[in-house]
């Protein structure tokens, strides 16, 4: 199949968010399209998925997919990376003995921090594994620089991205109200409903809610509002209305929650668009005119490969949707015989810097009465309105996701508890010792009665927290290989003092929130390790731990001129006019919300450019 | 596998667990959790396996009260016994096995990081832990409920747990 000499009208590298929408509006349009994907293709239906993650001890983001993050399968044994031809990275591998071990973790980590999130290579792409959060961002998060003197500002505004906007939530089929969510100048068209009904807050919401009502920080009102999701409160596109599964990470058994292979489907249903699984893009040609002549790949038949095929899919227009990490290991390794010695794309020296996430503070704790957790969506609300203030010029902002999963994420409950109380341990905090004694070991109506208190009672708050841009945060490429013979990604990462206010204030709040409700906090650090950091909080050493929120962002920025961004506002490179370079590495900044709608607007707004480009007389290599 | 070892088992299960016996295994329940878990135990546990039961037999032979079993189980008759009646309790409640030698190395106030090394048993047993039913809520990734349950509080315990709790 790889070998066809075909010129296709596109050629789109990874099968995720950027590449399944941009095809599927490249295939509508009538256009031919190859998508090369370096993991597996789509499955007939999501069954092994499923079998994998219920069968798996850590059910971690990664957990469903391919390939396996254990061998054998089932065991507690990590699969060595580098014997992956596309291998990816996993949370299990920050712990501080095996962050930087290339036999562990995927990533090879230089530090001085871990990089903490973690991304698929697979048809449907990380999406996969997303909560379904889709926020707009606020129309202060396009112009940090110019309203804050901080960051950068973007090459457009809210204005110029609210139609896509209004695109991308019918393209994901996202519930909410729109009266909700005009808050910190977001707008809407006139008559602007989403797509469907608002999904229902749960009864944790409620509790937050009721006990922050009139609550104040920093003058700003603290409002829990409705999260805008890519789930179903009605049918929609096919698919089921959510069944409250408490599972959209890492996989909706029922799919009522979008995920990219809806729009890949649909983008192979129109004909035009043709997929290569297990196909790893490993090369950009440019031509001596500036502009991309092919993109090479490799291909392989065993997940621990070797290569067994290769050739060059060529195209008039090339996109690279592989994200902020593999998008610019691509393009630095793409070097032309030394005529790019730097990579392709890269005149502006910028390729592969200003890696971001939203770091997560995370602080957990027992209400006073049950909120009834590990029911629902793992999200139905949070608080929107400390995005934005004048404090942005002195601190990173954040939203704060309240979440009905218990202390799942926290602490991996209900696994931990009921062995705390069962093998009386208090890995937990919930089955203290007495004093001079052990932890209690319970049994019958006892053990029954505290698993059901501690369970029910259970609650965290998420502080998602803006990270800015550094160029000392960069993605380059290692000197380990992969089966393949290609570079293994390089981290270098820390969290910047700006961000780090961010979770100062994160943990004020939280603090503050508990105390309102009366709950009791439960929130741990760990010892030092590659994910925490120290702080001095009025006066005092504080440790805090951050978590990765999955929202790999900025590696390839677009902006207003060549030599201060690697695209324009289209997502075009700067230097080669046939080479889109899309996904969340196009950010500028982070900014205060999850990055996924603003994701498929911006491919939504790049498959337009793309076909306008097509249908000029010159096919596509001019602009 | 013999019927009365099976029946055994299941009402050792019942009063370890606090789940009724008849939650554990619903007449009629086609469903092959208690059965691994009978089988896992009886493999893993070996001549353990053999005692427990002969413990707890003999315990209610003797008309003993349930905290007495349960002394005769965690307290009287060695820490093989205690540990692998402490891991049949995790299968019913977790789905997975715990090996009782992993159990007993953990069994401290002040635990090292990460939890204890286990298996599970299958999708079925993830499914129906019963941590799950305590919690008055469902296995992560299987709802059986309808879109906006979570609005509204669930059923009572005992709805799920049966009499015995």
């Amino acid at each position: 199949m790889s070998s066809a000499p075909t010129v296709y009208d596109a050629v789109i590298v990874g099968a995720g968010a950027s590449g399944s929408i941009i095809a599927k509006q490249l295939g509508l349009a009538g256009k031919k399209v190859l998508v090369l994907e370096a993991g597996a293709g789509v499955p007939p239906n999501i069954n092994a998925f499923m079998q994998r993650f219920y069968t798996s001890v850590a059910k971690t983001p990664e957990s469903p997919y391919t390939p396996d993050l254990f061998t054998p399968p089932g065991s507690g044994d990590l699969t060595d990376p580098s014997t992956l031809a596309a291998g990816r990275p996993t949370v299990l591998t920050l712990r501080a003995d095996n962050w930087q071990d290339p036999h562990q973790a995927y990533l090879i980590q230089q530090g001085p921090k871990a990089f903490a999130s973690t991304y698929e290579r697979v048809a449907g792409g990380t999406m996969r594994h997303w909560l379904g959060t889709s926020l707009r961002f606020l129309p202060s998060d396009f112009e940090m620089q110019t309203k804050y003197r901080q960051e950068v500002d973007w090459p457009l505004s809210y204005a110029d991205l609210d139609p896509w906007y209004g695109a991308a939530e019918s393209e994901i089929g996202v519930s909410a109200n729109a009266a909700e969510q005009s808050f910190l100048g977001i707008t809407f068209p006139p008559g602007y409903s989403y797509p469907m009904q608002a999904i229902p807050h749960s009864l944790v919401d409620d509790a937050v809610d009721a006990a922050t009502r009139g609550m104040t920080w920093e003058g700003l009102p603290v409002n829990v509002t409705g999260t805008p999701a890519g789930r179903n409160s009605q049918p929609y596109q096919n698919r089921r209305v959510c069944a409250g599964n408490t599972n959209c990470i890492p996989i909706c058994p029922i799919q009522a929650k979008y995920d990219p292979s809806v729009s890949l489907n649909a983008a192979l249903d129109t004909g035009n668009v043709t997929l290569w699984p297990q196909t790893v893009a490993s090369h950009v040609r440019i031509a001596d005119d500036g502009t991309v002549s092919g993109i090479d790949y490799l291909q392989y038949q065993q997940v621990s490969g070797p290569a067994t095929g290769g050739g060059t899919a060529v195209g008039k227009i090339y996109v690279i949707a592989a994200h902020a990490i593999e998008t610019p290991r691509l393009l630095l390794m793409s070097t032309n015989d030394g005529r790019y010695p730097h990579g392709v794309a890269n005149s502006s020296g910028l390729v592969g810097q200003n890696l971001m996430d939203h770091p997560l503070y995370l602080a957990w704790a027992l209400a006073p009465q049950p909120v009834w957790p590990y029911r629902g969506p793992l999200a139905t609300a949070g608080i929107e309105s400390l995005r934005d203030g004048d404090f942005r010029s002195e601190r990173a902002a954040f939203r704060i996701e309240i979440g009905n999963e218990g202390w799942n994420f926290a602490i991996g409950d209900p696994d931990t508890t009921t062995v705390d109380f069962i093998n009386g341990m208090n890995a937990s905090g919930l089955n203290p010792p007495p004093a001079g004694g052990a932890p209690a070991a319970l049994w019958g109506s006892a053990l029954v009665a505290a698993l059901n208190d501690g369970l029910s009672r259970q609650f965290r708050l998420g502080f998602l927290v803006e990270q800015s841009p550094e160029s000392s945060n960069y993605v380059s490429l290692s000197d380990e290989l992969d089966p393949l013979g290609l570079p293994r990604p390089a981290i270098h990462y820390d969290l910047s003092d700006y961000t780090k206010k961010g979770f100062v204030a994160a943990k004020q709040v939280a603090d503050a929130i508990f105390a309102r409700m009366g709950a009791t906090q439960f929130t741990t650090v760990p010892a030092e390790g590659p994910t925490t950091f120290d702080y001095v909080v009025d006066g005092q050493p504080t440790r805090f731990r951050y978590f990765g929120a999955g929202h790999i962002v900025g590696t390839y920025r677009m902006g207003s001129e060549k030599n201060n961004s690697v695209v324009d506002a289209d997502q075009r490179s700067w230097d080669h006019p046939n080479l889109f370079l899309v996904g969340s590495g196009t950010f500028p900044t982070v900014t205060t919300a999850n990055p996924t709608l603003t994701i498929a607007a911006l491919s939504l707004k790049t498959a337009k450019a793309i076909v306008e480009q097509l249908n000029q007389p010159s096919g596509g290599a001019d602009r | 596998m013999a019927s009365d070892s099976m029946s055994q088992f299941v009402n050792l299960s019942a009063l370890l667990t606090g789940i009724s016996a008849d939650k554990l295994v619903p007449p009629l329940s086609p469903s092959p959790v208690p059965q691994l878990i009978f089988t896992t135990a009886q493999q893993r546990g070996g001549a353990t396996f053999v005692t427990l039961l002969g413990v707890y037999a003999d315990a209610v032979a003797q008309g003993r009260t349930d905290a007495q079993i349960a002394a005769a189980v965690f307290s009287d008759n060695g820490a093989d016994v205690c540990y692998l009646a402490r891991s049949i309790m995790l299968a019913w409640y977790l789905g997975s096995w715990y090996d009782p030698k992993v159990l007993q190395a953990y069994n401290s106030a002040t635990p090292p990081p990460g939890p204890p090394a286990s298996t599970v048993l299958s999708s079925e047993a993830y499914t129906q832990g019963w941590a799950w039913n305590v919690a008055q809520a469902h296995a992560m990734g299987y709802s059986n409920y309808t879109f906006g349950y979570w609005g509204k509080p669930p059923p009572a315990l005992s709805d799920f747990t049966g009499a015995a709790s």
